[in-house]
């Protein structure tokens, strides 16, 4: 067989320096967005809708 | 009586032992074979990675919790399968290293009716150089490895409240890895923890992941309702980057990690350099290596496990372009292709292929994330397979019980900072996990199954998960009533 490994020229990548997503575009949440996240009586109702929604999935994908 | 085995006491072996244990309670036996001494409840190392909780909080000892169920528990390291038997004795057998204090090394064997490989994954940190505890970068992946992050990023914390400026990176350390949830979590609780010591304008937050996007996840993203608007989780994750000032470097396949720069191709052909002081990346995943041999000794391991380490089990691996994937592609019952009394489920089965779009730089270097396969189906899977094994035992002519991803949901609450009043996570369900065009050919996923939602309410179901699991994983009163 053939020596390929020979002929092969391994050129060192160049590396660059480093580029960041742009998320400039994506929505920033308001003030208002942000205090309803973190309002406790607000959250609990949330907290009780998301554990509802989980048991939901459970009972749809249990066999 | 039959003798049922189960490698591995990670989420699915554990929990196919507990179901298993209190089916068969006469006259068969079970036994674990699994080389930590600790169960662990992986998700909660995120929290024992940033100084939050300590390691004892996310583990208990197996021993004690067995042998009051009955399940035989051998420490030790399963090394070679003989599904056949061997040339003198038929039984089908697996091989073990033990691992246990006292009789470290020594080798044994145990044969089986029925056997379950649930060893999940090998951390393969030597698939990229310089990462992992023996390069330059820590690990949440066990208990022990978010002790070691903790430790340093404690350090680095330090470093920054006497006024040093310092980048802490956080992502995948190879284009092929998965669990990208994990490494957005620990993204998010480094930063919280930074923000919550008022030290966050000295501290640059880089997460790098090989998703082409963020908020892909490895399951291709989802796509959910959100005030009357059908929204996409990258728009969802990107906001929340925005938000917490976390930058992102997406579609990146980590090449070699050095002292101060982590090295990265990008899914465009180019190649970067990015210094660093802090780094968390996590190794790409393979199967933990069994070797499988026939009667005659000879090697038949490749007719068991796909190249990467997997166990082949009852799905359609035949190799066909991305529009051609089918959700029925998925295995439903785990049992393995060649032998159908051993069963694969959790991350030890092989998938028939990717979630996400698979995608490659120009030179050929895969950068897409592998299918995660999570806590909630990997429970799910166990369970189905401890059902079958039951019936098979209790000679049930039942067919055998399934628990495809793509007929499981999962639920998914990334907890980006934890506390009672200030914590946060992500919390998300998907319906199924692997998108199904056919039934919903508008996003492949049921329209009311998709959800996310960010705010503190998800810190607490989080919190409440690591209790109810841990409670559950003891099997403590009641622990049957709480659901995988
Ligand atoms: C940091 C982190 C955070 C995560 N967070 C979440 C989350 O929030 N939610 C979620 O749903 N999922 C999460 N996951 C994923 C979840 O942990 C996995 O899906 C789950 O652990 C898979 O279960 P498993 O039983 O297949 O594998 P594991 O839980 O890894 O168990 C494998 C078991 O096999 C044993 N073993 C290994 N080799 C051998 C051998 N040769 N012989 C015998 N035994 C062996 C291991 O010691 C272990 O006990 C997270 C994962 C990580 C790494």
């Amino acid at each position: 067989m053939p020596d390929t490994t020979a002929t092969t020229a391994t050129t060192a990548p160049v590396y660059a320096a480093p580029v960041f997503l742009d998320t400039a575009p994506a929505p920033l949440p308001t003030p208002q967005t942000l205090s309803r996240r973190r309002n406790v009586v607000r959250q609990l109702g949330r907290f009780v809708a998301f554990n509802v929604k989980m048991i939901g999935m459970i009972l749809h994908g249990a066999h | 009586m039959s003798r049922i085995v189960i490698l591995g006491a990670g989420i699915a072996g554990h929990t196919a032992a507990m179901h298993l244990s209190r089916w068969l309670r006469r006259g068969h036996t079970i036994t674990v074979v699994s080389p930590q001494a600790d169960w662990n409840w992986i998700p909660s190392n995120v929290w024992v990675g940033v100084g939050r909780m300590r390691p004892e909080q996310v583990t208990f000892p197996l021993a004690p919790l067995y042998q009051r169920r009955g399940i035989a528990f051998e420490q030790a390291r399963a090394t070679v399968l003989y599904p056949e038997g061997t040339a003198d004795d038929p039984t089908p057998q697996v091989e073990f290293q033990r691992t246990g204090p006292e009789r470290d090394g020594e080798t044994g064997r145990i044969g089986y009716d029925y056997l379950v490989n649930a060893t999940g994954p090998k951390l393969n940190f030597a698939a990229t150089p310089g990462l992992g505890p023996d390069g330059h970068t820590v690990s949440i992946c066990t208990a022990a490895h978010a002790t070691g992050a903790a430790q340093r990023f404690a350090a680095a914390v330090a470093r920054v409240q006497a006024g040093e400026h310092l980048r802490f990176v956080i992502g995948t350390g190879h284009g092929t890895c998965t669990c990208q949830g994990a490494a957005f979590e620990y993204t998010f609780n480094v930063e919280h923890e930074l923000r919550e010591a008022g030290l966050r304008d000295r501290a640059e937050v880089v997460y790098l992941t090989n998703e082409a996007d963020l908020g892909d996840f490895g399951v291709g993203g989802l796509a959910f309702t959100d005030r009357g608007y059908l929204t996409s989780s990258k728009l969802w994750t990107e906001s929340l980057f925005r938000e917490r000032d976390v930058r992102a470097i997406t579609g990146a396949g980590v090449t070699e990690v050095t002292p101060t720069a982590i090295r990265y191709e990008q899914l465009d052909g180019s190649f970067h350099e990015l210094p660093y002081d802090f780094a968390m990346l996590l190794p790409p995943f393979r199967g933990v290596g069994l070797t499988v041999l026939d009667r005659s000794g000879a090697d038949i391991s490749d007719r068991v496990f796909n190249p990467g380490g997997f166990m082949k089990v009852d799905a359609d691996y035949a190799a066909k372009p991305y529009g051609e994937w089918r959700a029925e592609d998925w295995p439903r019952t785990y049992e393995c292709a060649a032998f159908p009394n051993i069963f694969a489920p959790g991350i030890a089965f092989a998938p028939p292929h990717a979630i996400s779009q698979p995608r490659q730089a120009p030179d050929g270097t895969v950068i897409a994330p592998a299918p995660p396969r999570t806590g909630m189906p990997s429970g799910v899977m166990a369970h189905a397979v401890a059902e079958t094994i039951r019936d098979r035992v209790l000679g049930r002519t039942r067919p055998a019980h399934h628990a495809s991803l793509a007929e499981v949901g999962a639920a998914c609450v990334a907890s980006a900072g934890a506390g009672f009043r200030h914590g946060s996570a992500a919390s998300m369900t998907m319906y199924p996990v692997v998108p199904d065009r056919h039934t919903y050919p508008a996003t492949g996923r049921h329209p009311r199954g998709n959800f996310g939602e960010i705010g503190l309410a998800g810190h607490w179901v989080k919190y409440m998960l690591h209790f109810l699991f841990i409670w559950k994983a003891k099997g403590r009163p009641f622990w049957t009533l709480i659901p995988e």
